[in-house]
C-alpha cells in the first residue's frame, strides 16, 4: 500500500524537482485540488481561492514528472523484482500522477484521443490505488462512452480497438456481473469477425504497409486475449496462473507494438499491463485464494452478485496480504483503518477462518457492535453473506438481560455459529458463562469506544473478562478508526508478546474519496445574506483552499438577515448540497433535529415522483406510529429523521432509504456519530457538542466526517460546521487541527483527573462514585468467580492486568497502578463481607451497592412480593399490579438511569402505566395521546424516549434483576411459571404480550402484526424458537402475509413482508 | 570505407525569424562514403526473425494466423537513415534508440516522429521527408495531413504527442544521463526542446524549398527549429543512395 513516506520520497526525484521548487509545486497541487472541487461541487460552491495560480501547463508538467517517476519503477513492479523501493516508487508516482491527470480536460471530440486518454487515466488510477475514484469519472463521461459503437467501424484495427475499449471500460468500472461476462462474448465476436475484416484491412499494395498493419493487428490480438483472461479471472478466479499468462500476452503485445513503431499503443499497453497486474493483486480471488474452502465459497457468492464484489479496497488488500490479518499465530489483531475502508469484510474473513477451525469443538464467534442500530446492520450483512454457506448468525436484543427465548437459543449448540450483540449484552453472556461452547473469536467493531466517557470502561472490562476467562481459546479482532497506538492494544490483548498484531492503515494516504472540511458562516450581503464556506487545515489532510467560498446564492433560506441563525445556515447548506446525494444535518438535540427538518420541509419542493421505497416507509409509519406523524409528510420532500427519539426500526428504515439513494436530507443528532455506518454525500453540523455540552471526541468527529463521500460516487465529500462567533471560529479551527492521538483507557483518564484534583490518596472512597460503577461490578464478578476473598486478593494484580488501563499504568505510572491495586483490594475486602450480595450483583449486572439499595427498597414495601405478582398477566394486566411500586424501587437505582427523566412527580406510576399500555398493544399514537397529551413529534419523541430510552433498558434490566432479588424461591416454581417469569422482560422490551409474539419481534416482524403472525406461527409450528420462527417467516408467501394483515389500512401483506425483509436482512431485501 | 558521414557541401544557411535553414549537397562520392553508416541505421537483421516469432505466437490468442509478406527497405527509410546519420554526425544530435530499427506505422493511433533523441542537452524531435519531385518547394512540405508542415507543427505545439515520445524514449534509456538532462529542461517548461525538419531531395539545391514553411510554420520558441535539406545528385540521387545502402549489410 502506498505510504506517506513513499510519496514524500518521490518528491525528491529529479523529474519532480525539475518542475519547480517546493513552493511552486504546492501551488500546482493546490490548483489541481481547486479544479477537482470546482468540477465536483462547482454547482453548489462558488470557489474564491485566495491564491490565483492557474498555470495549466505547469499542472501538466507536474503530472508528467510524476508519471515519469512511476515509469522508472514500472518494470520492477510488473516483474516483481527484488527492488521494493522502485516498486513503491511506481505506485506512489502513479498515485500522484492520477491526482493531477484527473482534473485535466478529457478530449471528448476525438474518439481515438478519448479512448487512449481514458484508458491511460484509468490505468494510473489502478496503479495508484485510486480506482474507487474512477467510477464517477466514468459516470461523468457515460454519454461519450455509450456512443462508441465498434459495430460501426469498418477499419478492422479500429473495430478491434473500439471493442477492446468497451471491454476495459467494463473491467475498470465493474458495474455488473453481466458487463464483465460480456467481455468473453466480445472477444469471441472479434475472432469470428477476423476472417471478414482482416483481409480487406491488409490489402494495400505495399508489403511494407501490410507488414506494419499486421503487426498492429498481432499486438491487438494479444491484448484481446489478455483482456479475456483478465475478465475470466476477475469473475471466477481462474486460470490460477493468471499472472504468467497476462505477462506473456502483454509482453508480446508491447514488443510487437514497439517493433511496429506504434509508440502510443505501446505506452498504453505498458500501463494496461501494470494495471492488469494491480487488478489481479486486488482481486478477491487472488487475495483470498489460500484461506480455506469456506472463504472460497464466500468469495464465489460475493463475486456472483448482481453488483459483484470482485476487488478489495486498498486497505483491505493491505490488511489481508501485506499485514497478515489471517496469520494463525496472531491471537490479537487490532485493525486501525479509515472510516469506509471496509472493515466489515476483513472481519468476515477472520470469522470464516475461525469457523473453519471450529472442527469438533463447536466453537462460536462473538461479534460486538456498539449500538442496536449497528447490531441490526451487521446481522443483516452477516446473514446475507453467511447463510448460503450454512453459517448460522443470531443476534441478541438490546435489553440488558437474557430472556428465556435467548437462553433457549444460547443453550443449543446447533442454533448459531456467530452471535451479534451490543457490549452490554455480550458482557452478560460472557461473564455468566451462558454459552458452554468455546469462544473462538471475539470481534469488536468501533472498539475506539473504549475511551467513551459513558461506556468506555464497561467495554474495556468486557475485553478484560474475555482475557480472564477465555484467553486460552479465544482470539481477538478489534476494528477501529484513527487510533495511533493500535500496537499497544494488540500487545495487551495477545497471549504473549509476539502474538499481537497491529494493522495500522488509518494514517495511510489512501482515502475512500477526497474530503473538504470547513466552517459555514453567515455572510452579510447588503441587506441580504449568503453562506460563506471556509475550508480548514485538518489533521487527516483534507483539501484546504484558502479563501471565502460561497454555498449557493443569496438568501438560501428565505428569511431576513437577522433571522438567519445556525439552524437556517445548516439547513441552507443541506438544501443546496442535497442535489448531489443525501446530505446529513446534525443538530445538538432531538427538538433541534425536528426544527431543522421543519425548516427544510418549508423550503424544499415535493419530490416529483415519490419513490416506492419512501411510500413503503410512509405506510409503515402510518401503521406503526400514527397517520399524523410529521415525518410522513417530510418524506414527501425526501427529508428523513434519525435520532434516539425514534424506534430502532424507524432508524433502520431511514438508513435503508439513504442506502437506496432516495433521501435528500437526513436530520440527525450528534449521537449519530456513534452509529453511522452508511456513506452520505455531505454532512453539516449545527454543533460538535452532545446535548449536555460535551464535545465530540476528535476520533468521533473524524469517524463521522469520514462518512462524507460515497466510495465511487462522490469524488469530494463535504463537511461543514456552523459557526456564529469569532470565539467559536477559533475553537473550531483548533479542533479540526488536533490529531486523534492514542486511545486511552478510561481508568487512566479517571485516575489522572483524580491525581490532578489531589484526590488520588482518597481513591478508596472515590471508588464509590458513579464513574467507577462498571469497575466495581467487575471486581464483584472477580470475587464471585473466585468465591474466596484471600484467593481473590492474591490474584488481584494479575486479574487487574487484564484491563488495558492497569496494564498500561504498570508500565507508565507505577504510583497510580499501586494506588489502584490497593484501593481495589480494600474495596474487595469490603464487599466480601456479604458474599450473597456479591453473587446477586454478578448475576444481575448490578453493582453490590445497587443490590444493597434494591434489597432495602424492596424490604420497605408494605407487602412481600409473591411469585404471582411477577407473572406477566398480573404485572402488566391486573389493576392490582405491583408494577408502579417496582418502578418506584427502580427509580432509586442510579445504575438503571431513570434519573434524567424530565417529568418528575407522577413519573413512576406513569412509567408503569406506559409499560402496561405498551404491552397491551396500544399504538405509539395512542400512548402519546394518553400519556403525553398530544400526538405531535415532540410527544411521539417522548413516547419513544420512555419506551426505548427507559423501559427497554433500565425497565427490562431492573425488572429482571428485581425478580431475582425479591426473595422468590425459583426452585419452587413450575417450569411454566419460570418460563413466564423469564419472558416478562422480553415482553416489555418488544411491546407484546405472549411468547410467540416475542419470537416474531425478535425476528423483526413489525409490532402491529406480531401477535397475528405469532398466533399463526403457533398454529403451524410445534417446535418454536428463534430459528424456527425465522425459517417460518422466510417461507411465508404474499398471501400468507395478507391473511394476517387484511385488517390493515395502510400496509398490504406484501408490503409488510418487504418491511420485514429490510429489517431482518433476509434475502429479497 | 569510413564510418563517419561526409560533411557534404553547404550551399545555403540562413535564419528566418528564429528558423534556422540550411542546405547541403552530397555528390556521388559522398554518397558512396555515406552508405555504410546509413545501412547500419536502416538494417536490423533480427527484425524478420521476430516477425516470424510474433506470427507463431498468435496460436495462443484464439485468432487465426495472418498472411503478410516481408517487405524490403524503402526509399523513405533510406532517407530517414540518411537524415539521422547527418544530424548525429554534424549537428551534435544523438538518437539512442533509432526509430528506423522500428517500422514506422502509418496506421498508428498517433503518428509519432521519425526521430527522438538529444541535442545540446535537450530533447530533439525530428521529421524527415524524402521527395523526388522537381518542384520548389516540394509538396511534401505543404501537404495536408502528413506533410512536413503538419508534422513539424505538431511537434512544436502538441504536448500530448511529445509526451508520448518522451515516454517512449524513457522506457528505452531510463538511466541515461543525457536523457535526464534533457528531461529536466523539458519539465521546467519554457518550451526547451529542439525540432528538426529534414528534406532529402535529388534536385539542384535551392533555398526556396523552404518557402512554404518559412511562411507558415509557427515555431514554439525562437532558435529551436532547424530545417535541413540534404540534396543528392539531381534526378537519380535517391535511387543511387538506395542501391548503395542495399549493397551494404549491417555490420552486426
Amino acid at each position: 500500500m502506498i505510504t506517506h513516506e513513499a510519496l514524500r520520497k518521490i518528491d525528491t526525484h529529479w523529474a519532480v524537482q525539475a518542475v519547480g521548487n517546493n513552493e511552486l509545486r504546492q501551488d500546482i497541487l493546490q490548483f489541481s485540488k481547486a479544479k477537482l472541487v470546482e468540477k465536483a461541487i462547482g454547482e453548489q460552491l462558488t470557489l474564491r481561492v485566495e491564491n490565483s495560480f492557474n498555470d495549466e501547463d505547469a499542472l501538466r508538467r507536474l503530472a508528467m514528472a510524476y508519471e515519469m517517476v512511476a515509469i522508472e519503477g514500472m518494470h520492477d513492479f510488473v516483474n516483481h523484482t527484488d527492488n521494493d523501493e522502485l516498486q513503491d516508487q511506481f505506485l506512489a508516482g502513479s498515485h500522484r500522477a492520477f491526482e493531477i491527470y484527473r482534473v485535466l480536460e478529457i478530449p471528448e471530440n476525438d474518439d481515438l484521443k478519448f479512448i487512449f486518454h481514458l484508458l491511460h487515466l484509468s490505468a494510473l488510477a489502478y496503479c495508484g490505488d485510486c480506482w474507487t475514484d474512477l467510477k464517477h469519472i466514468y459516470d461523468d463521461y457515460s454519454g461519450v462512452i455509450d456512443k462508441f459503437s465498434p459495430d460501426l467501424m469498418i477499419e478492422w484495427d479500429q473495430r478491434i480497438l473500439f471493442r477492446l475499449f468497451d471491454c476495459w471500460v467494463s473491467l475498470f468500472r465493474k458495474n455488473s456481473w453481466q458487463e464483465l461476462t460480456n467481455i468473453t462474448t466480445a472477444i469471441s465476436v472479434l475472432r469470428e469477425e477476423q476472417a471478414q475484416y482482416e483481409k480487406d484491412y491488409l490489402k494495400t499494395d505495399s508489403n511494407n504497409e501490410n507488414k506494419t498493419k499486421a503487426m498492429r493487428l498481432m499486438s491487438l490480438y494479444h491484448w484481446a486475449k489478455a483482456s479475456e483472461l483478465l475478465s475470466l479471472y476477475m469473475l471466477q478466479g481462474e486460470p490460477a496462473d493468471i499472472k504468467s499468462q497476462l505477462d506473456r500476452h502483454f509482453s508480446l503485445a508491447i514488443k510487437i507494438s514497439a517493433d511496429g513503431g506504434d509508440a502510443q499503443l505501446e505506452i498504453l499497453l505498458r500501463w494496461l499491463h501494470a494495471s492488469a497486474e494491480q487488478m489481479v493483486n486486488g482481486s478477491i480471488w487472488w487475495v483470498a485464494r489460500t484461506i480455506n474452502s469456506k472463504a472460497t465459497q464466500f468469495i464465489k457468492n460475493l463475486s456472483s452478485q448482481a453488483q459483484p464484489l470482485l476487488e478489495l479496497l486498498p486497505p483491505q488488500k493491505a490488511a489481508l496480504k501485506e499485514c497478515g490479518l489471517l496469520d494463525p499465530a496472531k491471537t490479537a489483531v487490532v485493525v486501525d483503518m479509515p472510516t469506509s475502508g471496509g472493515k466489515t469484510l476483513l472481519a468476515q474473513f477472520k470469522i470464516l477462518q475461525a469457523v473453519n477451525n471450529f472442527g469438533e469443538t463447536k466453537g462460536w464467534v462473538a461479534y460486538i457492535a456498539p449500538t442496536k442500530a449497528l447490531v441490526g446492520q451487521i446481522i443483516r450483512r452477516l446473514r446475507k453473506d453467511f447463510s448460503p454457506l450454512g453459517i448460522k448468525v443470531e443476534k441478541l436484543s438490546g435489553a440488558i438481560e437474557i430472556d428465556v427465548l435467548e437462553e433457549d437459543m444460547l443453550n443449543d449448540a446447533d442454533n448459531f455459529d456467530i452471535l451479534v450483540a451490543t457490549p452490554e449484552k455480550m458482557q452478560l453472556v460472557l461473564r455468566n458463562h451462558k454459552i458452554k461452547r468455546p469462544l473462538s473469536l471475539l470481534v469488536m467493531d468501533e472498539a475506539h469506544n473504549i475511551e467513551d466517557e459513558g461506556r468506555g470502561l464497561r467495554i474495556e472490562l468486557l475485553l478484560a473478562t474475555v482475557k480472564q476467562h477465555y484467553q486460552a481459546q479465544a482470539n481477538f479482532l478489534l476494528l477501529m478508526p484513527y487510533v495511533e497506538n493500535a500496537k499497544t492494544l494488540s500487545r495487551w490483548l495477545a497471549h504473549d508478546r509476539d502474538a499481537g498484531l497491529a494493522i495500522s492503515l488509518s494514517t495511510n494516504p489512501w482515502q475512500p474519496n477526497e474530503r473538504i472540511v470547513g466552517l459555514v458562516k453567515k455572510e452579510k450581503a447588503g441587506k441580504d445574506w449568503t453562506i460563506n464556506y471556509q475550508t480548514l487545515i485538518s489533521s487527516p489532510k483534507t483539501i484546504h483552499l484558502k479563501g471565502k467560498h460561497q454555498i449557493g446564492g443569496i438568501r438560501p433560506i428565505p428569511v431576513s438577515q437577522s433571522s438567519a441563525n445556525l439552524s437556517k445556515i445548516v439547513a441552507g447548506c443541506a438544501k443546496i448540497f442535497a442535489s448531489r446525494g443525501t446530505s446529513v444535518v446534525i443538530a445538538k438535540t432531538k427538538p433541534n433535529a425536528w426544527s431543522l427538518a421543519r425548516i427544510l420541509r418549508d423550503n424544499m419542493d415535493d419530490l416529483e415522483d415519490i419513490p416506492s421505497e419512501i411510500q413503503l416507509v410512509q405506510n409503515y409509519l402510518k401503521t406503526e406510529v400514527s397517520p399524523e406523524f410529521e415525518l410522513i409528510n417530510m418524506l414527501n420532500k425526501g427529508i428523513g429523521i434519525h435520532h434516539g427519539g425514534l424506534s430502532d426500526e424507524i432508524k433502520a428504515l431511514m438508513e435503508w432509504l439513504v442506502e437506496e439513494g432516495t433521501l435528500k436530507v437526513l436530520c440527525a443528532t450528534t449521537t449519530i456519530a456513534q452509529g453511522i455506518n452508511f456513506p452520505v454525500s455531505s454532512i453539516f453540523l449545527q454543533s460538535i457538542e452532545y446535548p449536555y455540552g460535551k464535545k465530540m471526541s476528535y476520533r468521533e468527529f473524524w469517524n463521522l466526517a469520514g462518512r462524507a463521500g460515497r466510495v465511487g460516487q462522490d469524488n469530494v465529500g463535504v463537511v461543514g460546521i456552523a459557526c456564529d462567533t469569532p470565539k467559536k471560529e477559533r475553537e473550531l479551527i483548533d479542533y479540526v487541527k488536533k490529531s486523534t492521538g492514542n486511545l486511552t483507557s478510561r481508568l487512566i483518564i479517571i485516575l489522572k483527573s483524580l491525581e490532578d484534583a489531589g484526590k488520588l490518596n482518597a481513591l478508596e472512597s472515590m471508588m464509590y462514585a458513579p464513574q467507577w460503577e462498571d469497575f466495581r461490578c467487575y471486581i464483584a464478578h472477580l470475587l464471585n468467580e473466585k468465591k474466596e476473598l484471600q484467593a481473590t486478593l492474591n490474584e488481584m494484580d494479575r486479574m487487574l492486568s487484564n484491563t488495558f488501563g492497569y496494564s498500561e499504568l504498570k508500565n507508565t505510572n507505577l504510583y497510580q497502578s499501586e494506588r489502584l491495586l490497593t484501593a481495589t483490594k480494600k474495596y474487595t475486602e469490603s464487599i466480601a463481607k456479604n458474599m450473597g450480595n456479591v453473587a446477586r450483583a454478578d448475576m444481575t449486572g448490578f453493582s453490590v451497592e445497587s443490590v444493597k439499595k434494591t434489597m432495602d427498597e424492596i424490604n420497605k414495601l408494605e407487602y412481600k412480593l409473591t411469585p404471582s405478582d411477577w407473572m406477566p398477566d398480573s404485572l402488566f394486566g391486573a389493576s392490582e399490579s405491583k408494577l408502579p411500586d417496582l418502578f418506584s424501587v427502580m427509580f432509586k437505582i442510579e445504575q438503571l438511569n431513570f434519573s434524567h427523566d424530565d417529568e418528575q412527580g407522577r413519573r413512576q406510576s406513569r412509567m408503569a402505566d406506559i409499560a402496561q399500555a405498551w404491552i397491551a398493544g396500544q399504538t405509539i399514537h395512542e400512548i402519546a395521546v394518553n400519556f403525553f397529551d398530544g400526538s405531535g413529534s415532540n410527544e411521539i419523541s417522548k413516547v419513544y424516549n420512555a419506551i426505548y430510552g427507559k423501559l427497554a433498558n433500565g425497565g427490562t434490566w431492573g425488572l429482571s434483576a428485581l425478580s431475582r432479588m425479591s426473595g422468590i424461591d425459583f426452585d419452587t416454581l413450575s417450569d411454566e411459571h419460570k418460563r413466564l417469569l423469564n419472558l416478562m422482560p422480553a415482553m416489555l422490551y418488544h411491546g407484546v404480550k405472549n411468547e410467540d409474539s416475542v419470537l416474531m419481534r425478535m425476528n423483526s416482524v413489525p409490532r402491529s402484526i406480531a401477535e397475528a403472525v405469532g398466533d399463526r406461527f403457533k398454529q403451524h409450528v410445534e417446535k418454536r424458537n428463534v430459528a424456527t420462527a425465522r425459517q417460518y417467516l422466510a417461507e411465508l408467501n404474499d398471501s400468507d402475509w395478507n391473511s394476517v394483515t387484511s385488517h390493515n389500512q395502510y400496509l398490504s401483506g406484501s408490503e409488510y413482508k418487504k418491511v420485514w425483509q429490510i429489517l431482518s436482512g433476509e434475502a429479497g431485501s | 570505407m569510413s564510418d563517419i558521414l561526409p560533411t557534404g557541401s553547404a550551399i545555403y544557411q540562413k535564419n528566418y525569424n528564429g528558423l534556422y535553414v540550411k542546405g547541403i549537397f552530397y555528390n556521388e562520392d559522398d554518397l558512396n562514403r555515406s552508405a555504410q553508416v546509413i545501412a547500419d541505421i536502416c538494417f536490423d537483421t533480427s527484425g524478420q526473425k521476430d516477425f516470424e516469432r510474433f506470427m507463431l505466437s498468435l496460436s495462443d490468442t484464439g485468432f487465426s494466423p495472418i498472411t503478410a509478406v516481408s517487405p524490403e527497405v524503402r526509399d523513405w527509410q533510406v532517407g530517414e537513415g540518411f537524415a539521422e546519420a547527418y544530424l548525429t554526425a554534424h549537428l551534435s544530435c544523438s538518437f539512442p534508440w533509432s526509430n528506423n530499427r522500428d517500422l514506422k506505422n502509418p496506421n498508428s493511433s498517433l503518428t509519432g516522429a521519425d526521430m527522438v533523441g538529444f541535442h545540446q542537452g535537450r530533447f530533439a524531435f525530428g521529421e524527415v521527408k524524402t521527395s523526388t519531385e522537381q518542384k520548389y518547394p516540394p509538396q511534401v512540405t505543404s501537404k495536408k495531413g502528413d506533410g512536413l508542415n503538419t508534422q513539424l507543427k505538431k511537434l512544436c505545439h502538441d504536448h500530448d504527442l511529445r509526451w508520448i515520445l518522451v515516454q517512449y524514449l524513457f522506457h528505452r534509456v531510463k538511466t541515461s544521463v543525457d536523457y535526464q538532462e534533457a528531461c529536466i529542461a523539458y519539465l521546467k517548461g519554457n518550451n526547451d526542446f529542439y525540432v528538426f525538419g529534414v528534406l532529402v531531395r535529388s534536385v539542384e539545391p535551392k533555398i526556396n524549398d523552404w518557402d512554404y514553411l518559412k511562411k507558415h510554420l509557427e515555431v514554439h520558441e525562437k532558435n529551436k527549429v532547424s530545417l535541413i535539406a540534404l540534396y543528392l545528385p539531381p534526378n537519380d540521387g535517391i535511387e543511387t543512395l538506395h542501391a548503395c545502402v542495399l549493397s551494404k549489410r549491417a555490420k552486426s
